[in-house]
């Protein structure tokens, strides 16, 4: 399974059940990276992604995606053990945040594979980073 | 039987006629009672909304129209499909004493973190309203609908605000404060949303804490929700002062986007001014702390009134009035279009069409400052 977290300067990812951010261009980025593969994410973060096609929308998805499928995470739990691959999507901001990303990458084995800069629609810069692990 | 049949068919026709003329079979035009979250109720759809750009400003308040008027014309059509009301509608500021002491979190949440916006602050028309100072010069509540049409525009510079000096302004440089400085003058409503500038009404006095990890945060939130959606955000900073305190003992912070309902953006939060280490006199702006360094570089006032006017405390504070100096915040430096370092020089690394903002900004953004320049 492949992770994709957007977050903050602070690893925030969530404040009172709200995501931080959203752009446009990143979503598209998105689903041209998992193009290949099958998407997933949940219900809530299927509304910013509803102009868009190439995704599935189920809060259930952490039982549901295979092991070379992408889930896109904003509000749902996951399981680090089927876990081969993380993208992180790093807004250059600081946002109010009370749910963070907390995966401690390099003691979980995760290497940083490749590193890329997008103009996004209403962020100057959004870093993506991606993660993988073995 | 046959006949029997017939009438009970007859019958059942006549009751089902009676309930149709006895009720109103026309679907509703729109939910009108729909509820998002515990205490958001869309409660009116046939009122026309008040327009709060218009001269009927009301008595303390300093209004600001939207700068688009085009814009506006063309939000108000939109409006007037969502008179709501977020909350009860009631602005009631919080009571610090309800509010848990601080921390070592820079904000608390307020209300469950529902805010309260009346149909009229609800409004797509872009406005900005702040309050005139009181007879202690201190700034009052600052309410706006923000949009695009109130940012910056997409060349528009950043100011100076170095010309005002908000009540308990008393500056003094500590070091292990990023900026060097305790005192910030902090934007009620920021730039990035009301492009305000020297706005005496709009600035106050708060600590580089409350500025960065309180107040930014939610502005960032805020701006860059309005830049991807295009969508209105009501904005309400209230600065709670405890009795004739100059210096505000928080901010509380409301907010919840127009056009979405609050899907997108809905807070009600309260944030510390207080800086991790440093003792506050809130009465005076003087403070203290093991971290101080022993000349204060920065002390100036305050109060719009003549010293014989103010308090005590307050003349305290001007007999201590000297020297203004440009604090880092206040700084100005360039920032390029594409890399990660602040420049003083708008020409150090060859930089293409560079932009000029403030340190405190520079830095807020997430920019460092050039070695070559710094």
């Amino acid at each position: 399974m492949k992770l994709i977290f957007c977050v903050d300067k602070k690893n925030g990812i969530m404040f009172f059940g709200k995501r931080q951010s959203q752009d446009s261009v990143l979503r598209k980025w998105i689903i041209a990276h998992t193009a290949d593969s099958k998407l997933w994410m949940s219900n809530y973060s299927a509304e910013q992604f509803s102009d868009l096609s190439g995704y599935i929308a189920d809060d259930d998805y952490n039982a549901k995606a295979g092991k070379d499928d992408y889930c896109f995470v904003e509000n749902n739990n996951y399981n680090l053990e089927n876990v081969n691959e993380i993208i992180i999507c790093r807004w250059k901001r600081q946002y109010p945040a009370d749910l963070f990303f907390n995966i401690d990458l390099k003691a979980n084995g995760f290497r940083n594979v490749r590193s890329e800069d997008i103009v996004g629609s209403s962020h100057d810069k959004i870093t993506i980073e991606i993660y993988k692990r073995g | 039987m046959k006949y029997t049949k017939k009438l009970l068919a007859l019958l059942l026709s006549v009751i089902v006629l009676a309930s149709f003329v006895g009720c109103d079979l026309s679907l509703p035009e729109g939910d009108s009672s729909s509820q998002i979250g515990s205490s958001i109720t869309v409660v009116d759809t046939t009122s026309e909304p008040t327009d709060i750009s218009s001269d009927q400003t009301e008595p303390g308040f300093t209004d600001i129209s939207s700068r688009d008027a085009g814009s506006s014309t063309v939000s108000q059509k939109a409006e007037r499909k969502t008179p709501v009301v977020a909350g009860t509608g009631i602005a009631t500021a919080v009571n610090p004493i309800a509010i848990p002491a601080f921390s070592g979190t820079p904000y608390s949440v307020v209300n469950n973190n529902q805010p309260n916006f009346s149909a009229d602050e609800l409004t797509t028309t872009g406005y900005e309203k702040y309050s005139n100072l009181d007879n202690l010069g201190r700034c009052g509540v600052a309410i706006a609908s923000c949009g695009k049409e109130t940012m910056p525009g997409p060349n528009e510079k950043r100011g100076s605000i170095s010309s005002i000096y908000p009540t308990g302004w008393v500056q003094k440089s500590y070091s292990g404060i990023s900026g060097g400085y305790l005192w910030n003058r902090c934007h009620l409503i920021g730039w990035q949303l009301s492009a305000e500038n020297a706005n005496k009404q709009n600035l106050i006095t708060g600590t580089r804490y409350m500025n960065v990890n309180g107040m930014l945060p939610f502005e960032n939130i805020v701006a860059d929700y309005i830049k991807e959606t295009g969508n209105h955000v009501a904005y309400r900073i209230t600065p709670i002062f405890d009795g004739n305190n100059l210096i505000c003992s928080g901010v509380q912070m409301e907010a919840y986007s127009i056009e979405d309902k609050g899907n997108g953006i809905c807070f009600n939060v309260y944030c510390y001014n207080v800086q991790p280490g440093i003792t506050i006199n809130y009465a005076t702006g003087d403070s203290s702390g093991p971290a101080s360094n022993t000349s204060s570089k920065t002390t100036s006032t305050t109060s719009s009134k003549p010293a014989s006017e103010t308090t005590s405390s307050t003349s305290s504070v001007q007999q201590n009035s000297s020297t203004v100096t440009q604090t880092p915040s206040d700084e100005m430096v360039w920032i390029p279009r594409t890399g990660s370092k602040f420049h003083r020089n708008a020409s150090c690394s060859n930089m293409k069409d560079p932009t000029q903002v403030t340190r405190q900004e520079a830095e807020s953004r997430g920019y460092e400052p050039c070695k070559k320049c710094y």
